[in-house]
């Protein structure tokens, strides 16, 4: 049997977590030796599942069958010593020694920028999302995220819009579309970017891989920006794995009054770099060359009267007609003309019926 | 001896005669009845009776045979008593038979010879005037229901011997007992709302116009409490109309006061069944919609209703009446309703709430799916109701808005003369074009529009019939483009696709 195969087995087949692995690979130091070893002598050092599965999987046409199997679902098992390996996430302490790839091949950047944050984030937090993606993988950064809802699916959105790249982490099985709401966005990925997993298919999305997978995703990554993060919020988990793995920690403040952006304002109060545009996230790079003269800084419009007024008040977080008219100080008519002229230009976006933000890509 | 006498029953929701046919001849004593009675009717035989008895002119010891014609229609009710009695009467030769034809009876009988009302007269009535027939003979109880119509002459009796004096010309006149009506006073006021401009302005537009309306809001957003104040400032029925659905209301066995002007506001609760909603039963009696001919169906958390609910509304909504079918009979019911929809965007109700839904996409689609497009397609105004915080302008009460309504709506149909339609979203393609004559600058403004992905091409005679609402409100002669502007933002078709959209 081949040597990559004895990695396959090691890696999916006992399911058993990346600190145990590396414990077993201190004494063993390679999967051959394990696969060979007799039960009674291992059996005292996995638990009791891990044992049953060490005992049934170790069958070579088993383990090749599997193996083919990923091929025809056009996913990849990448060694830690192979080439295709992402190479920053091999310096991590708990690097996995295999990962499954789907989709391109990744191509290694000069500066690769983890964008995460809630799951059920403010349009506020949506739309920078998509701004900064868009505008780093624009100049050439990778942007790494997690696939999941919110911030995560706009990360990658962002960045595939501007034709970069980007790659997804799940914290599931390779095979698998989780959450279902962004299976588009997933189809995208495997067709123009990368997605990778630490677990075999067929896993099932446990809460408590997130976390793990959370490591990957900073280990991935020079820098973490996170764009919004509640108190409690698994963004911070990759915030400190980051730290952990001494990279860049970054974050979005948002408003003091909304407990959405608490968790960013508390990594910011231990030191995290505060980021108001992309700007501030390249000059932490000084080695990364790449000009940012097309950076824009929001400013103020010159626009005519009513509209001037109603630009003034529509905002990030969406605000209904009603408001904006009685905020402005127009009327029915006034308000209606001058929100249709704004979007029209594209000033400003009607994200329900009624509803409006400001459009932040147009400068 | 023979005799015959007019009276009628209610089928579905109109009134259909029926003659009842008596027959005194020499045999055995016995009394039968015929003509596919059901059980309470054939026990007007012992009713009728006893009546007759106690005026003091019992039945014969002959052979009795009453018909009810025409005989294959299941004749449910009581009202046929007093008729019965009176063609005995007129049988044994105490009054007049010649003059029977013309006079329609309808009754419930007493042991005592007292006529109470049979209810659901108003239909009979409306059926028995188109056949020629003008006079009446009705319990006293049930002229509360009825009143003075062109060329009726209702007599209203209280007792059996009222017939006999009538006939001798003895019989005291009865006419002037009717109560006046007064209208209750009405609890919620549109003042109650405060802000919510776009919201009342939308509620406005919608019944001044006619336009079946769908407010899109989170829970607490003020939908329904703008649709419960929504009768507050609903222009009165006219004559005619309040004769009709005073007919329906009668059929239907639901006391209404027939000087009762306010047009019907039907809130039927969203579990409501399907023959509930459209008219239904063995027998088939008016449903909801029905009951909301010329008024309102207010479908509050419209997506909690039952799909088959909601997709049996198309028809009706389209061609202002609904069919029923049973078994060798169709039964045409009126519907001519404005419908009101109330709906949550999502599940969990805030998905136009920053950040707060929680609902996945498939579930939101699995929500939404029940609303079809054709269904979706029939509301002309689909708007997003959001919670205002800071309380605008003094607010209008509903008074005033009311008399403005009225006003508008008088002005709609001078405007709308010759196109037989009173509303402007009645009004069919090939007019609204004729009659609106979009000026260059609206055409380019549609144009805009349309290129923006705003409005469909199909959806701009929705527009434009919207527009023209809004500029009549507004005084104007001509759509002006902030009138269609307007329009925008109280017709939005993509709300579907937004609120499960992808991308966000």
């Amino acid at each position: 049997m081949e040597d990559k195969l004895y990695w396959y087995w090691f890696c999916s087949m006992l399911g058993i977590n990346s600190r145990k692995q590396h414990q077993l690979m201190e004494i063993f130091a390679h999967p051959k030796e394990l696969f060979r070893t007799s039960p009674n002598i291992i059996e005292e050092k996995l638990s009791e599942k891990a044992f049953q599965r060490f005992c049934k999987s170790r069958s070579e046409d088993q383990i090749k069958r599997q193996y083919e199997a990923l091929r025809e679902e056009q996913i990849r098992f990448l060694l830690s010593v192979e080439a295709g390996y992402p190479k920053r996430l091999k310096k991590i302490y708990d690097y996995p020694y295999g990962i499954f790839q789907k989709g391109q091949a990744w191509l290694e950047r000069e500066l690769v920028i983890a964008v995460v944050g809630s799951r059920h984030p403010s349009s506020y937090g949506l739309e920078l999302t998509r701004l900064f993606a868009g505008k780093m993988a624009k100049i050439g950064i990778g942007i790494v995220s997690g696939l999941a809802k919110g911030i995560d699916g706009a990360a990658h959105r962002g960045a595939g819009c501007e034709r970069g790249v980007t790659a997804g982490v799940l914290g599931c099985g390779i095979d698998r579309i989780y959450p279902w709401d962004n299976h588009q966005l997933f189809y995208e990925m495997y067709e123009n970017q990368t997605v990778f997993s630490e677990y075999p298919p067929g896993v099932r999305p446990d809460a408590w891989r997130f976390p793990e997978r959370n490591r990957i995703i900073s280990g991935l990554s020079d820098g973490i920006l996170v764009m919004e993060a509640e108190k409690r919020s698994g963004s911070l988990i990759t915030a400190d794995c980051g730290l952990e793995q001494n990279k860049e920690i970054f974050a979005v403040p948002g408003p003091v009054t909304s407990g959405n952006h608490a968790g960013c304002h508390g990594l910011i109060k231990q030191g995290a770099k505060l980021v108001e545009t992309v700007e501030d996230i390249l000059s932490e790079f000084p080695d990364f060359t790449k000009s940012s003269e097309n950076i824009q800084h929001f400013q103020k419009k010159s626009l005519a009267k009513p509209e001037k007024k109603v630009y003034d008040v529509v905002d990030l977080y969406p605000r209904h007609l009603n408001e904006i008219m009685n905020e402005a100080g127009l009327s029915f008519g006034e308000t209606v003309s001058a929100l249709f002229l704004l979007e029209s230009k594209g000033y400003i976006k009607q994200i329900h019926h009624n509803i409006y933000i400001k459009n932040i890509y147009k400068g | 001896m023979y005799q015959e006498v007019i009276s009628g029953i209610v089928r579905g929701v109109a009134g259909q005669l029926i003659h009842v046919e008596v027959e005194i001849r020499n045999g055995l004593p016995y009394f039968t009845m015929v003509g596919c009675l059901s059980k309470e009717a054939a026990e007007a035989k012992e009713r009728v009776a006893s009546a007759l008895r106690s005026i003091g002119h019992p039945l014969p010891s002959m052979k009795l045979t009453v018909n009810l014609s025409p005989a294959n229609i299941k004749k449910k009710g009581t009202a046929f008593d007093f008729p019965i009695a009176v063609a005995f009467l007129a049988c044994l030769g105490l009054i007049p038979g010649s003059e029977l034809d013309k006079i329609c009876i309808l009754g419930e009988l007493a042991l005592n010879g007292k006529i109470h009302g049979a209810g659901c007269c108003l239909p009979i009535i409306l059926e028995a005037r188109k056949r020629g027939i003008h006079r009446f003979f009705l319990a006293a109880e049930d002229q509360n229901s009825l009143e003075d119509m062109d060329g009726i002459q209702i007599i209203p009796m209280e007792h059996l011997s009222d017939v006999l004096d009538y006939f001798h010309g003895t019989m005291k006149n009865r006419t002037g007992l009717r109560k006046e009506w007064v209208p209750e006073e009405e609890s919620e006021d549109f003042s109650d709302i405060r802000g919510q401009q776009h919201l009342k302005r939308a509620v406005e537009a919608a019944i001044t116009g006619r336009h079946h309306l769908l407010l899109v809001g989170s829970p607490g957003s003020g939908k329904t409490m703008a649709v419960k104040r929504i009768p507050t400032i609903l222009p009165p029925l006219t004559d005619s109309q309040r004769l009709e659905v005073q007919s329906i209301y009668d059929a239907a066995g639901i006391s209404r006061n027939i000087a009762d002007w306010r047009c019907p506001v039907r809130m039927p609760h969203s579990s409501i069944p399907k023959g509930a909603l459209i008219g239904g039963g063995q027998e088939p009696k008016a449903g909801e919609i029905t009951l909301a001919h010329h008024g309102i169906l207010v479908m509050d958390e419209l997506m909690e209703f039952r799909q088959e609910c909601l997709e049996a509304l198309r028809q009706p909504l389209e061609e202002k009446r609904i069919q029923v079918n049973r078994l060798g009979w169709n039964y045409v019911f009126p519907a001519d309703f404005q419908m009101i929809g109330t709906m949550n965007p999502c599940p969990c109700g805030f998905a136009l709430e920053d950040g707060r839904c929680r609902c996945s996409q498939l579930k939101k689609r699995q929500y939404l799916r029940k609303l079809s497009g054709p269904l979706l397609d029939r509301f002309d105004m689909v708007l997003t109701v959001k919670e205002e915080k800071e309380p605008a302008r003094p607010p209008e009460t509903s008074k005033e808005i009311r008399s403005r309504v009225i006003n508008n709506i008088q002005l709609e149909k001078e405007r709308l003369a010759g196109t037989g339609c009173s509303f402007f979203s009645e009004l069919k393609a090939e007019d609204v074009m004729r009659l609106c004559r979009p000026s260059a600058e609206v055409r380019k403004l549609l144009e805009t529009a349309a290129d923006m992905k705003k409005i469909s091409r199909r959806g701009i005679h929705k527009i434009l019939k919207l527009s023209m609402t809004l500029s009549l409100m507004d005084g104007e002669d001509n759509i002006c483009p902030v009138h269609v502007l307007e329009a925008m933002t109280f017709r939005n078709t993509g709300f579907v696709e937004e609120v499960a959209g992808d991308g966000r």
